[in-house]
């Protein structure tokens, strides 16, 4: 329904009528059409409201010539409607024409002109379309069932965080009448926080057409809906129990109250594609999404040392001020921060949530000095701009005193004496060896058993030495046997001598080794005794023939010195390998 | 003559040029060695320290400590940036470090009394068996290597007495009587050694930095919960059983009790 009107100014008059007066300041005349969309041959009603004004003479007025409607004649209502509002009486008369649509096209209700008290008031005039139902044909209209409900997002794009106005809105058609109404509890908005709205006016229906029927909707709801992530989202279905009338079913006086039901419609399922929002640099997000004012303040610039100061910042505007989260900031170091405060105000009001979050960041300076924290950008989301919108919050400065009337004791007991270390200190490089991973240990653990065992050698072979003649002889022998060697003198004149040592020494060191008899054996027996002692054939064929040398030397003509140093050399070589058999 | 004397100018300047280069490159290398010593990275901590740049100041501490150098300075100026942050639990951490150094062992005792003072929630403490006692108290003195000295030089005194016994075997009743005494003394303390050595690397102490932690029975959050632990509490860490689990650390409560808390939660002496 459109409605259209004119507000003038009136002089005060007197209504007589039934002994009362009603005085009107001011006349509102009305015209409105009950559709503006119209199929031709339907029927539709101009309404032609005067209000707040008393007079006796008051006729009804004639309508115009309308392009694409014909005036029904005879069918012309009129009602008269008294109120006293606020002590003071007011009158409305409304006069009603019925109209059939003629033709397909598009036409307008020319201005209506009133003459109320010898003053002339004139309507807006009214644009309206009479549409051939075959251009309709595209639409099934099997499609919609009587009554249905369908969710209407005002935004089929939106941002995360961004608010949506969910309308539930009710179509029925013409010859349905709507009871009563009640929304099924527990509608799961999956992805999106929701917010109900507060709506006071009271469900009203219009006229729609829809797959080329006329229906009549009514918006019976609205929610706020903030998506809570970006990507492909879907609202579940909302149901609506419903009270209906159905007025074309009633056939006899007799069924009056039995076409009277409750039936449960619900909407289909909604799918919408949440944007991500574009990235930022330099600044933080602060989460809100909407037209906000941010502010950060300090409750105090100067406090004392343990007194807490509170950092207030206050985000204040329209959109999804229940989910701000707080900002983080960060703090300088020496100020304690403890467990934050946060307030908010929120409205709920028509189609929009606004309000304010304020949050407080408790902090304790733990000694004296100036505490700088520091300016920041910081940010949110705009979805009417589509763009982020950067404010920046001033620097703050804490200086932090000492409280000179503190107890002496909570100073003391507050304060850390310790002071920090500076200029040269012993520095400790490198961690401890363990000692099963140390070689160092390992070694020296096996010293004291290397030490032993060398002892224990040294000192048996002592013990031997001294106790048995026999290994002390063996021990001897080659040292014995080569000194007698060594003093060999090679003159000519004492070859004899030489080949005797040589003899001397060959012998007495396979006695000392054989633990045989000295001085009285023949060579033969020496020979025995090596043979026994099983030494290489090679050995022993060399000491017999040095030691036949050595006895058949008296009968050797030409016996050289150069033949005895051979035979030494010899005599040394065979000692040396019997030292290793023996 | 003119000529030779223009010549050994030539041969001066050639020579002190050589000399300024050497001398540069010597100043340079000695520079640039003495900014990488702990000395230097811990002096120039203790200017960001002194000019309350405390996270600075932290990241230089830790950059020595990373080098495999300690100090028990290096402990105590992160333990007292620790205090200023209000992380009781760490600073106790560090105060305990400190105080493994002589140097800084009397600052650190009185540090880890103001921190204690400090904490709202005291462990119970279960008192320690005088064996246990008697095992820390060698472990903080002495040492493990310092028994493993003392007991090598008995042993090796002992043998040499011993091997003394096999030379003089008119003195070898006297000598075998010493080695009698002393051999197994020095074998129990040289054990002793390794069983410390063992022990102190199986067993670790730790401090809770975090404010509260569960104590729970298994190593997973769904466990039984055995206790709760705050911050600045103590514990015994089998290191052992704790390396079953890569998050999880097997403690021993000071009251006694045995469970697993996040790796995360506890700092290791």
């Amino acid at each position: 329904m459109i409605k259209t009107g004119k507000r003038l100014s009136l002089l005060s008059f007197f209504l007589l009528l039934l002994n009362l007066s009603a005085i009107a300041q001011n006349t509102q005349v009305t015209a409105t059409l009950s559709n503006d969309k119209i199929f031709p041959g339907e029927q539709v009603k101009l309404t032609l409201e005067i209000k707040g004004a008393g007079s006796s003479n008051l006729s009804q007025p004639d309508l115009p010539e309308i392009p694409g409607l014909t005036w029904v004649v005879n069918s012309t209502e009129r009602s008269t409607n008294y109120t006293i509002i606020n002590g003071r009486p007011s009158v409305t008369y409304t006069f009603g024409y019925r109209l059939v649509a003629g033709d397909p096209g598009s036409y307008e209700i020319p201005s209506l002109t009133i003459n109320i008290n010898e003053k002339v008031y004139t309507t807006e005039s009214i644009a309206f379309e009479i549409i051939d139902r075959d251009q309709l044909a595209s639409d099934d209209p099997n499609r919609y069932p009587d009554v249905f409900v369908e969710v209407e997002l005002d935004d089929e794009s939106p941002v995360p965080g961004q608010q949506l106005i969910a309308s539930i809105i009710l179509y029925f058609k013409d010859g349905i009448e709507v009871a009563s109404y009640q929304p099924t509890p527990g509608w799961k908005a999956e992805g999106f926080w929701k917010e109900a709205l507060d709506d006071v006016r009271s469900p009203t229906a219009s006229s729609v057409i829809k797959g080329g029927i006329r229906f009549r909707k009514a918006k019976l709801l609205q929610y706020a809906l903030f998506p809570t992530k970006s990507g492909e989202l879907e609202l579940s279905p909302f149901e609506v129990t419903l009270s209906i009338r159905n007025r074309n079913r009633r056939t006899s006086f007799f069924d009056l109250g039995a076409n009277q039901s409750r039936i449960a419609v619900q909407s289909e399922v909604l799918k919408l594609t949440v944007d991500a929002l574009p990235n930022l640099d330099d600044a933080i997000y602060l989460g809100a999404v909407g037209d906000f004012k941010v502010s950060r303040s300090i409750t105090t610039s100067e406090a004392l040392v343990g007194e807490s100061v509170e950092v207030v910042t206050e985000i204040e505007g329209s959109g999804n001020v229940p989910l701000i989260p707080k900002p983080e900031f960060e703090y300088p170091s020496g100020l304690e921060q403890y467990e934050p405060q946060e307030t908010s105000n929120i409205t709920r009001r028509g189609d929009q949530i606004s309000g304010s979050k304020k949050f407080s960041d408790i902090l304790i300076a733990r000694n004296p000095g100036e505490y700088v924290i520091p300016a920041i950008n910081v940010a949110y989301y705009n979805p009417v701009r589509n763009r982020y919108e950067i404010e920046e919050l001033p620097e703050l400065i804490l200086n932090a005193k000492r409280d000179p009337d503190a107890l002496v004791v909570s100073i003391e007991s507050m304060q850390l004496d310790v002071k920090p270390v500076k200029g040269l200190i012993n520095w400790k490089i490198g961690s401890e060896k363990r000692l099963v991973e140390s070689f160092y240990s390992w070694l020296m653990l096996a010293l004291p058993i290397i030490v032993m065992g060398l002892g224990y050698v040294i000192s048996n072979r002592k013990f031997k030495m001294e106790n048995d003649v026999d290994f002390a002889r063996s021990q001897h022998a080659f040292k014995k046997a080569i000194s007698i060697l060594e003093e060999v003198d090679f003159n000519t004149a004492k070859v004899k001598d030489g080949y005797a040592s040589i003899h001397k020494s060959l012998t007495g060191f396979i006695a000392d080794k054989l633990a045989l008899g000295e001085g009285t054996l023949s060579d033969q027996v020496y020979i025995d005794h090596l043979s026994k002692a099983s030494i290489n054939n090679e050995l022993l064929k060399n000491i017999k023939q040095l030691l036949t040398t050595c006895s058949t030397i008296s009968y050797i003509p030409n016996a050289s010195s150069e033949t005895l140093q051979d035979d030494l050399e010899m005599a040394k070589s065979i000692i040396n390998q019997l030292k290793k058999e023996l | 003559m003119m000529q030779l004397i223009r010549l050994t100018n030539k041969k001066r300047c050639f020579f002190f040029v050589i000399a300024l280069i050497a001398i540069s490159i010597n100043s340079y290398s000695e520079n640039a060695h003495a900014q990488g010593t702990p000395q230097y990275v811990f002096d120039l901590a203790n200017e960001h320290l002194a000019r309350q740049e405390y996270e600075d100041a932290k990241g230089l501490y830790r950059t020595i400590l990373t080098r495999q150098a300690e100090s028990g300075g290096v402990f105590i100026n992160l333990a007292i940036i620790a205090v200023q942050e209000d992380s009781l639990g760490l600073a106790k951490y560090y105060f305990k470090k400190a105080s493994e150094f002589s140097s800084t062992y009397e600052e650190a005792n009185e540090g880890l009394q103001f921190v204690e003072s400090r904490f709202s929630r005291q462990s119970a403490v279960l008192p320690k068996l005088p064996w246990e006692r008697g095992l820390d108290w060698a472990q903080a003195t002495i040492g493990f290597w310092g028994l493993f000295y003392i007991g090598i030089l008995i042993v090796n005194t002992s043998i040499a007495f011993l091997v003394a016994s096999w030379f003089f075997r008119n003195k070898k009743e006297l000598f075998n009587k010493v080695v009698l005494y002393i051999l197994p003394l020095g074998i129990l303390i040289v054990s002793l050694a390794y069983y410390v050595d063992y022990l102190s690397n199986r067993y670790k102490e730790a401090v809770m930095i975090v404010e509260q932690s569960n104590v729970v029975e298994q190593a997973n959050e769904e466990s039984n919960l055995v206790s709760l632990a705050y911050e600045g509490y103590e514990f015994t860490i089998d290191t052992r059983k704790s390396a079953e689990s890569e998050d999880w650390t097997y403690v021993r409560m000071s009251n006694g009790l045995y469970g697993w808390v996040r790796s995360n939660s506890i700092k290791t002496l």
